[in-house]
């Protein structure tokens, strides 16, 4: 018998079948890709430099990225076109929503207001933890996204009797250039700004942020510089610095350190850093301890036992800072604003619920004592 | 011939064992889904399909099974010991952050390196000892029987033995078959010295690999009580006074502050005017207990599928939480939730169900419309039900959160006439019996809860927060982002979100997709564009393009001779796609209808094997196997047909319930008798056959596990499965016609014997 396999004509047949079961997932993957087309719009000549004719650094963050044409900063929202750094994250916000101020957290900025709050894709850190990683790790023009031109956002917010813009969910440094225009324009049309963010940003912009900005929620992640690199892909060095800049700006803001069992919960380094910002930034920042919930990479991890809360909070007391917080465990005493002088609750809050508010002028009802912070 | 087959049989009980021993210990280290357990098989049968193809070549020149037998025993005798305890050191070796899963590409490179070693050596050695055999048929066939003693043993003998113990005993065993294979004094000697070493390193060496785990998850952790459970380890580690229980080196809950479920759970019991009964399951030791005991309730029923659970987290738990434990009102019961719902007979007024998110089918029985159904049933005229714990998004409506969430709602709003959600990262979704009985209105919940319990201060505003729960339920209706800018949104439409369904898991597959964005995995561009497909797409084509092949080959009758040995060859692996395909189908079938299939997934995968030897046994001599092969193929499509009628039963009866164990049964049966008739039908037999076919069975079987975990049963599917099952039926079927024509040509008598 005559060996007679015939391998091309299997082959062919096998071809056949194959690209009958492939050719259309394929064929749709390429037609995902080539629909992502971005929108784009030209950053500000004064946050990136072009030399060598084609290559851009840009100098919005401390990462000063360096980029070839075509290539994307770390943030992923700004390009290098040709010379020409276009930023992605312009006009096409991922979430708009209404929120209490109090979730940013913002406990001593006009209590009980509801704020616009506005994210586009985009961050320039690597939280391993991040609450909203979907969007902030993501390129903007990969999203669901919103058109909301920036002109139309103050009118927008006032429609729905929110006298206050919220960049926040996402890292507003990484949208930075729709972050100022809105905020110079709602600055015009007394519409109050507020940021919330993690302040890795170069001095020169974050001044410019604040001609426009009321109030910043900081979040000042840890106070060891293995621990913003191992598990934010960051450097502490840049932030410690822009909260010495908003300082020097005489900018209201709130530092909020997110409590993350083993990572960033030694208790000595809770002491320096508040020791650090009550020489620094003084007595009267306030300062909130969150409870980590299992997020993002670090779904196995436990949440924060409330006694390690309660103990960074008598920390912060010692150290003397007068206004110290709890958020992510409610009721807790400290959800609460006291007076430092007589002690009595001037805000009382369930979570970020205000349920009494015993201030007057921004004092406190009991004593007239002053509290800090922005009230009208 | 005799100890050959005994040799056969032992090394089908030892792959077995240590096939499980490494899926359970690989879903440590990941986020375990049907696609994982897809990977880590199919890492499994790609090197015992490698291996055996390798030991097939002509070129490996060797009859004497006993010059490669013995080294290959010894080298698995300290592999598998050793692999083991190697994939409880990974999380060292990949530096892997405190609390963070691995990702699905690290878990595929993980399980392809590691368990090659192991599973080279299993394909070589059979593919041998099918080349030293005078019938490779038996080989199979006693290799496949102690596969179906290995899975009995590990449901019934050692389900919860710690496997690097379970491991040493495999050690043990293959010591023993070297021993008895070598004739050398030396040898035995050297052998019988090393068994009770092996049984000394496996118990004292257990321990430390244990703690090994953990101290590579985080030093910080004292790890206080470990328990072995079937269902899976059971770890309580301690750090800064809370405890946290793990199982299988995944978060259940800590403990003893148990807080955040409060705001919660009377945010569920505040949606019935009085409840008077309710029905838990899962999550009975978390804390949800003492507060719905707090209410005016007359019976709890709470349902755990694992005792040990309860009774691990009673010493850790609060005395509050204990002393609910122990409240006359509750009934506590073990066992699988959704089969208490089904054979209750009592009306609840509330319904919680407290699972991890669905992202297996096992999570996911509790999230289909026939679950809802079954619920629906069970539930007073103003009953309410409440699915907690969806992972959902507070703020970006991402389309991987938004498809599963969605297609979970519009399954509810299918059944239920009122469903509303709660916002929040994690949320609940509540599903009322009778329009107007649910309300997220925070002032009238408050009323009522401060009419039961007083004027205590419960933090429900995030639940209840007036935008954030008109974004969600706009979102989950209408399966799109809500702009709370754009009146237009308003105007709701009617959601085209899939069912989630006991035969069409499409929350599986949304989940996975979820996971595989979380972990950045390259693989997800493509499942998602497979996601918006339409089926018909790939229907089309694939109709098409067996009609044109099957016309070619009526065309080309002279020329079908050519196609004898790659039809044959073609028709294993259909066999070997056909037999893990069904298997899959009947067990989830069986899980949808009788429980949880863990206790009995040994004992399932022993008829499946049983009915693999016996299909084996029934065809080694068989006369005509031309004829056998194109019969073997009309009873594959007639038990497609078969298992379209009887799966995903309706009921749980006896009837549905033998009806399962026959389609399982003759699935084996049928693939079984493939290989053996398929070899004989072969036009020359050569050395090394049986191990070539061999390798294409578990080709097939692996291309299966992959295309039915992750693709074809969660995105289109058990009738689309079983349709290109029947498509790949029948190309094979015409391709059994090409041998069969051309061998009768060519005047082929098959060998005798078996």
């Amino acid at each position: 018998m005559t060996r007679i396999i015939h391998r091309r004509e299997f082959l062919r047949e096998t071809a056949v079948l194959g690209l009958g079961l492939t050719a259309f997932p394929a064929l749709k993957v390429l037609a995902e890709f080539e629909s992502s087309l971005p929108n784009t719009h030209e950053v500000d000549r004064r946050w990136y430099r072009t030399f060598d004719g084609t290559h851009t650094q840009c100098a919005v963050c401390p990462l000063n990225c360096v980029l070839e044409s075509g290539q994307t900063c770390f943030c992923r929202t700004r390009r290098n076109h040709d010379g020409k750094l276009l930023s992605h994250a312009y006009e096409n916000p991922c979430v708009i929503s209404i929120d209490p101020i109090e979730k940013l957290p913002l406990h001593h900025c006009l209590p009980s207001q509801n704020t616009l709050s506005l994210a586009v894709g985009g961050c320039n850190l690597r939280c391993l933890y991040c609450q909203n990683w979907r969007q902030s790790q993501a390129m903007p023009q990969t999203l669901k996204n919103f058109e909301l031109r920036a002109s139309d956002v103050p009118a927008k917010a006032s429609s729905k009797q929110c006298q206050i813009i919220a960049y926040t969910y996402t890292e507003p440094v990484a949208f930075f250039e729709y972050m100022t225009d809105i905020a110079a324009l709602a600055a015009r049309n007394r519409v109050r700004n507020v940021c919330a963010s993690a302040m890795f940003i170069n001095p020169d912009p974050l001044r410019e942020l604040c001609k426009q900005i009321d109030a910043f929620a900081v979040a000042l992640k840890g106070f060891d510089e293995k621990f913003y690199d191992r598990v934010l892909g960051s450097r502490l060095a840049p932030v410690l610095k822009a909260i010495e800049t908003l300082r020097a700006e005489k900018k209201w803001f709130e530092i909020v350190t997110l409590i993350i069992p083993t990572y960033n919960d030694d208790l000595d380094k809770i002491r320096e850093m508040c020791r650090w910002i009550a020489r620094t930034v003084g007595p009267d920042t306030p300062i909130h301890f969150g409870r980590f919930v299992p997020e993002h990479k670090l779904k196995d991890l436990p949440r924060t036992p409330v006694p390690t809360l309660e103990r960074c909070h008598q920390i912060a007391c010692e150290e003397g800072l007068r206004y110290v917080y709890i958020f992510n465990v409610a009721p807790h005493e400290a959800n609460n604003t006291y007076c430092h002088a007589c002690r009595k609750t001037v805000i009382k809050r369930l979570g970020f619920k205000v349920l009494e508010n015993h201030l007057s002028e921004g004092r406190c009802g009991f004593c007239r004592t002053a509290i800090p912070g922005v009230w009208v | 011939m005799a100890r050959f087959s005994l040799l056969f049989f032992a090394v089908g009980v030892v792959s077995q064992i240590a096939q499980i021993v490494f899926l359970r210990e690989f879903l440590r280290i990941y986020y375990g889904s049907e696609i994982a357990w897809a990977l880590i098989l199919g890492a499994w049968m790609f090197w015992i399909c490698l291996g055996s193809a390798v030991a097939s070549l002509p070129v490996i020149k060797t009859e004497k099974l006993r010059k490669w037998a013995l080294p290959l025993l010894l080298s698995l005798a300290a592999l598998i010991p050793a692999t083991v305890y190697i994939i409880r050191d990974l999380r060292g070796y990949f530096d892997v952050p405190t609390g963070e899963y691995l990702s699905l590409s690290t878990l595929l490179f993980a399980s392809l390196t590691l368990s090659a070693p192991t599973c080279f050596c299993f394909g070589a050695l059979f593919a041998l000892g099918s080349r030293a055999s005078a019938s490779p048929s038996s080989i199979y066939l006693c290799e496949s029987l102690g596969c179906g003693v290995g899975g009995l043993a590990c449901a019934f003998l050692f389900p919860s033995v710690d496997s690097f113990r379970a491991a040493a005993v495999l050690c043990i065993l293959l010591l023993g078959m070297s021993f008895l294979l070598t004739k050398s004094r030396m040898m035995r000697a050297l052998l019988a010295g090393a068994v009770p070493l092996a049984f000394w390193a496996g118990w004292k060496l257990a321990p430390l690999s244990h703690h090994n785990f953990w101290s590579n998850f985080n030093q910080q952790f004292h790890l206080v009580e470990h328990r072995a459970s079937k269902y899976g380890d059971l770890d309580v580690v301690r750090y800064e006074g809370q405890y946290s229980l793990y199982q299988q080196g995944h978060i259940l809950f800590s403990m003893p502050d148990q807080g955040e479920l409060k705001p919660l759970t009377h945010l569920i019991l505040a949606q019935h005017e009085n409840p008077r009964t309710v029905l838990l399951i899962g999550g009975g030791a978390a804390g949800m207990l003492k507060e719905i005991l707090r209410h005016p309730v007359a019976r709890v029923d709470a349902v755990e599928l694992d005792p040990a659970i309860v009774a691990v987290a009673r010493n850790y738990i609060a005395e509050a939480d204990r002393a609910a434990l122990r409240d006359p009102r509750l009934l506590l019961s073990d066992g699988d939730g959704r089969r208490f719902l089904q054979r209750a007979t009592a009306k609840y007024d509330l319904i919680i169900i407290q699972m991890p998110d669905p992202r297996t089918a096992l999570d996911n029985r509790c999230c289909t419309l026939e679950f809802f159904q079954s619920a629906f049933a069970r539930l007073t005229d103003k009953g309410v039900l409440a699915l907690c714990g969806i992972t959902s998004h507070t703020d970006y409506a991402a389309p991987e959160f938004l498809q599963r969430n969605a297609s979970i709602f519009a399954t509810m709003t299918r059944v239920f006439p009122e469903v509303l959600a709660t916002p929040g990262a994690s949320s609940t979704f509540l599903a009322a019996r009778a329009k107007g009985t649910l309300s997220l209105d925070e002032v009238g919940v408050l009323r009522r809860l401060s009419n039961r319990m007083g004027n205590e201060m419960i933090a429900i505003f995030p639940l209840t927060e007036k935008f954030q729960v008109e974004k969600i339920n706009a979102e989950l209706r209408d399966d799109r982002p809500f702009n709370p800018l754009d009146e237009r949104t308003a105007n709701a439409s009617v959601s085209a979100a899939a069912l989630n369904r006991d035969r069409h898991p499409v929350a599986c597959h949304f989940s996975m997709l979820l996971w595989m964005h979380l972990s950045n995995d390259p693989f997800a561009a493509v499942l998602k564009a497979l996601t918006s497909l339409n089926e018909w797409l790939w229907r089309i084509p694939l109709a098409v393009c067996t009609a044109a092949l099957i016309f070619l080959r009526l065309r080309r009758r002279a020329r079908e001779r050519l196609l004898a040995p790659f039809s044959l060859m073609l028709c294993v692996f259909t066999a070997g796609l056909y037999g893990i395909t069904v298997e899959i189908l009947a067990m989830l079938s069986f899980q949808s209808a009788f429980g949880y299939i863990h206790p009995w997934m040994g004992a399932l995968l022993a008829i499946f094997m049983l009915g693999l030897a016996a299909g084996a046994w029934c065809h080694r001599k068989i006369a005509n196997p031309r004829r056998g092969l194109l019969t073997l193929h009309l009873g594959l499509i007639l038990l497609l047909g078969f298992s379209c009628v009887t799966l995903f039963p309706a009921k749980g009866g006896i009837m549905e319930l033998l009806a399962t164990l026959a389609v399982i049964g003759l699935d084996g049966f049928l693939v079984g008798a493939i290989y053996p008739v398929a070899l004989r039908a072969w036009p020359q037999p050569r050395a090394g056959l049986g191990g070539l076919l061999y390798a294409c069975d578990l080709a097939g079987g692996l291309a299966g596990a992959l295309m039915v975990s992750s693709v074809l049963l969660p995105l289109w599917g058990s009738a689309a499965t079983l349709q290109i099952l029947f498509f790949l039926c029948l190309l094979s079927f015409f391709g059994c016609i090409s041998a069969h024509r051309a061998l009768k040509k060519c005047g082929f008598v098959p060998p005798p014997g078996g």
